[in-house]
Order: structure tokens, then sequence, then C-alpha cells
């Protein structure tokens, strides 16, 4: 899955722009990592995670501001808001443990918010952490 | 990511070093599958070298202990990072699986099981 490849690199980029430390990446990769792979899954279907890789159709946006970092994915895909997911199991034994909804329960522990919307036939999620380690501000798209 | 394997008192160490996530996670799962192939398989998994861990990696760790279980296998997982080890209770892993400090310490556990 290349595209999920390239969102790393492209946040990696951005984070040396705007000064955020290596140690606080892993959180945005790992939040970049769940949601790319869900919007494959839910959004075009197996077989199809080339949407990815391919034209404009998954677009990253990457912000900074007050000291806050957001992440926005957005995608032309059918209506799918991973907010509204069950949550995942994470008491019961191992016997009869399912590792289903793990990822979005991930990315809004680790993400102090996220939101989804439905905005011009697109869905957008939109991801906040607040850090500390940020030494400028500014916008990349 | 790469994987370091090596034997150790009968137990094979799985070293992944990296990311695991839904890019390499097919990967290291092929290569735990080919471990389970042995009889009554004694099984370390050391993620000292492990960046961070998404829940397609996870989804990996935790299809290796339903089937260790199965096959009545040791299996212990080694140096779990900040990242690594906040993933893992955020996820309420840690309860599924024996976690020891070091490889040294993994080792000795699932070898004398």
């Amino acid at each position: 899955m290349d595209g999920v490849a390239d969102a790393r690199a492209a946040f990696d980029a951005f984070s040396r722009r705007v000064g955020l430390a290596d140690t606080a990446r892993w959180r945005f990769h790992v939040a970049l990592d769940e949601i790319l792979s869900n919007v494959v899954r839910h959004g075009f279907g197996p077989g199809r995670a080339s949407a990815l890789a391919g034209d404009a159709a998954i677009e990253l946006v990457f912000g900074v501001e007050d000291g806050v970092i957001l992440i926005e994915v957005t995608d032309p895909a059918t209506p799918f808001n991973p907010l509204e997911a069950p949550p995942p199991d994470t008491t019961s034994a191992i016997e009869s443990r399912v590792p289903g909804g793990l990822g979005i329960a991930l990315v809004t522990s680790l993400m102090d918010d996220v939101q989804y919307e439905r905005r011009a036939d697109r869905n957008h999620v939109i991801m906040k952490w607040r850090v500390r380690d940020v030494a400028s501000a500014g916008t990349d798209r | 990511m790469t994987i370091e394997e090596v034997e150790d008192r009968g137990v094979v160490v799985i070293a992944p070093a990296g990311r695991v996530d839904s890019t390499t996670s097919d990967e290291l799962d092929r290569r735990l599958r080919a471990v389970l192939d042995r009889k009554a398989p004694r099984v370390v998994v050391d993620l000292a070298q492990v960046e961070y861990i998404s829940s397609a990696g996870l989804r990996v760790l935790l299809a290796l202990a339903k089937r260790m279980r199965e096959q009545k296998g040791a299996l212990a997982l080694a140096s779990l990072g900040d990242a690594v080890r906040q993933v893992f209770e955020l996820a309420g892993f840690l309860p599924l699986f024996t976690v020891a400090a070091t490889r040294a310490d993994a080792v000795a556990v699932t070898s004398a099981s």
C-alpha cells in the first residue's frame, strides 16, 4: 500500500518544517495508518488499494496552529463515519478476543480530538493533537 | 521493516525492526506462521527495535497468540518501548501476553515453560 508510505513521508516533511520532535511523530504515523487503511477498506473495498496511490482521490492536509497539529484526510468514497464504529473488545479472554474496531479506538485515544464531517460529497476526518515541540506555525498542503 | 530471526535454547526469537503497520504486518505474519509450522513452538517476539505498532500489527500478534494456545506452544514478548507499550495498553493487549523486560528474560521464561 504505497499510499500509506507516501502519506507518512509527507507528514515527516511537514514535521521537519514545523519542528515537531521525532519522538512525537509516531502517534501521527499510527493515526494515518489507521485512517488511510480504513478509507481503503470501507470506502473503496478490497483490491482498490491503488486508489490511495493514484490521483488526488484521497487528499491530506497538514496544519499547525497555536501548538496544535492538525491532519485532515478527505476521500470521495460513499459516506462513512468511522467514529460510529462499535467500540472494540479490550477486555475478554484471548480465545474470544476479536480485533475489530481497534484502529479507530487507537486514533481517538492517541489524538486529542477527532471529528468526522461529510461535505461536498467527500468524507473528512479531522485529527488534532496539542504538542509543545512546534517551532513555527503554518499550513501545508 | 527488517526481521531478525535467531534461535536460542530452543526458542525462536523474531525481532522486527522499524514500523509494524499496514504496510509491513503481512510480512511479519508470514515469518511468524513459518515458525508455527514446528511442533510445540517456543517463540519470543522482541519488539526493542520497533518504532511503533498500529492495529494491523496488533492483529498479527493476536492471531499468533491464539495459534500458540492451540498448538500448546510458548510465547513471550520482549522489550516494549514507550510507543509500543502505549498502544498495547490502549488496546487492552497487555493481559493477553507474557511480557518480559529483556530478550534474555523472555527466552528464559519461554524455554522453561
